[in-house]
């Protein structure tokens, strides 16, 4: 009986020492990184629009409005800025569209837009992110940008855009046509 | 075991993920807006008819003669040429009705955006009519003045233009003494449904004792523009 004591005690204490052998532990790490959404907004009224205002048609010609924080109207040979009384005009300014950004900081994206046009005229719309200094002027239909965004958090981004308006001899009327930004992380 | 195969299969994932990290947010957003303008026509002038004084011998005195635009009203357009139906004349020097000369203003033809106003703005300094020939001397003797005629007072039929004074024989501005300046503003013309609008301009001529009986020929300079 004490044998087969010993042998069963002997048998158990083996199994504990095999059990010890064959497990191991380890710790690793899990890691999840929250970017701030790329989004881009549009808040509709005069001052957000791309207006080139009031322009006198004297045989064609081009108007350009810059795209920065404040967008400045300049003409070609041949059309002329109106800024009188009649139709209003004086009280029709020429404005850049405006669009709000958010983004990751550091991270570059790519904005793009169809050019809008029409019997006898159209617009080479470009757009800036005004916010960085040295910013460029992209072109909306040209393609790949790779604007990168600033330091400025994830909701504080302004993007201007401006525009090239062209307009053949003998066109005159009245211009509103929509045009969509689409952005995109690169 | 079990506990050993679910360690495991965390570490795999892990490790398949970029350096276990993980991306969560949309990767693009679109916005429209608009693109605005208004595009109009110019604005044109043509001279279509000259003024026409008439003909007169000089008196003794300074005289004038005025052509009132301001009181002929709607001009009569024919193939594109305005007439007006009566003209107005002042008295002063002594008119001549030979060789018959019809008066007249000037008449205008503007073009531009159709139902705008426009402003016409007329010679303020006097203007010359002249005749280029050599200097000679009167029948009595003495030289002729400087071959030139004067001009002022310009006026248009467009409302708010100068009215010449009735009865303003000696210059004055008024029968009755000093009058005022001539208003430099030619009025404010409004363009029809067609972008059209035909207008007359008048003046007043100052003929002078000396002055050499001759055919004079003078230009003056009419400007419109958008309100």
């Amino acid at each position: 009986m004490k044998n087969t004591f010993l042998a069963i005690v002997a048998i158990i204490a083996f199994a504990g020492m095999a059990n010890a052998q064959l497990t191991s532990s380890a710790t690793a790490t899990a890691n999840a990184r929250i970017l701030c959404p790329l989004a881009i907004t549009h808040t509709t009224g005069a001052d957000n629009e791309l207006n080139f205002g009031c322009l006198i048609n004297n045989g064609g010609g081009t108007a350009t409005v810059t795209n920065g924080l404040v967008g400045i109207l300049s003409t070609s040979a041949n059309l002329y800025s109106y800024t009188g009384t009649n139709a209003g005009c004086n009280l029709d300014f020429a404005t850049g569209a405006v669009f709000h950004l958010t983004g990751e900081p550091g991270f570059s994206y790519n904005a793009i837009a169809n050019d809008p046009s029409g019997a006898g005229w159209s617009v080479d719309l470009n757009y800036n992110n005004d916010i960085l200094a040295g910013a460029v002027t992209n072109d909306l239909s040209g393609g790949v940008n790779n604007t990168v965004l600033g330091n400025e958090g994830c909701s504080n981004y302004i993007v201007h855009v401006g525009g090239v308006l062209t307009v053949m001899p003998g066109f005159y009327g009245s211009i509103n046509s929509g045009f969509t930004v689409t952005v995109q992380y690169n | 075991m079990k506990k050993i195969i679910f360690l495991l299969a965390i570490t795999a994932v892990l490790i398949g993920s970029d350096r276990a990290s993980a991306f969560v947010t949309p990767t693009s957003s679109s916005a429209t807006a608009h693109a605005c303008a208004r595009i109009f026509h110019p604005i044109k002038l043509t001279w279509k008819q000259a003024m026409e004084f008439g003909s007169f011998v000089a008196g003794s005195t300074n005289g004038y003669a005025t052509i009132n635009a301001t009181t002929m009203g709607a001009l009569t357009v024919t193939n594109d040429n305005p007439y007006p139906i009566t003209p107005t004349m002042y008295g002063g020097a002594y008119r001549i009705e030979q060789p018959a000369v019809i008066e007249r203003p000037a008449t205008f033809k503007a073009e531009g955006q159709p139902f705008w106003t426009f402003g016409i703005y007329l010679p303020t300094d006097p203007v010359h009519a002249a005749v280029i020939l050599a200097p000679g001397v009167n029948p009595n003797g003495t030289l002729y003045d400087d071959p030139i005629l004067e001009l002022d007072q310009f006026n248009t039929n467009q409302p708010g233009s100068y009215v010449p004074v009735a009865g303003d024989v000696d210059g004055s501005g008024s029968p009755d003494g000093p009058g005022g300046v001539p208003d430099p503003n030619g009025g404010i013309g409004t363009f029809n449904a067609s972008g059209l609008r035909y207008f007359a301009v008048g003046a007043r001529v100052k003929i002078e004792p000396n002055d050499r009986p001759a055919e004079y020929t003078g230009e003056f300079t009419v400007t419109i523009y958008y309100n």
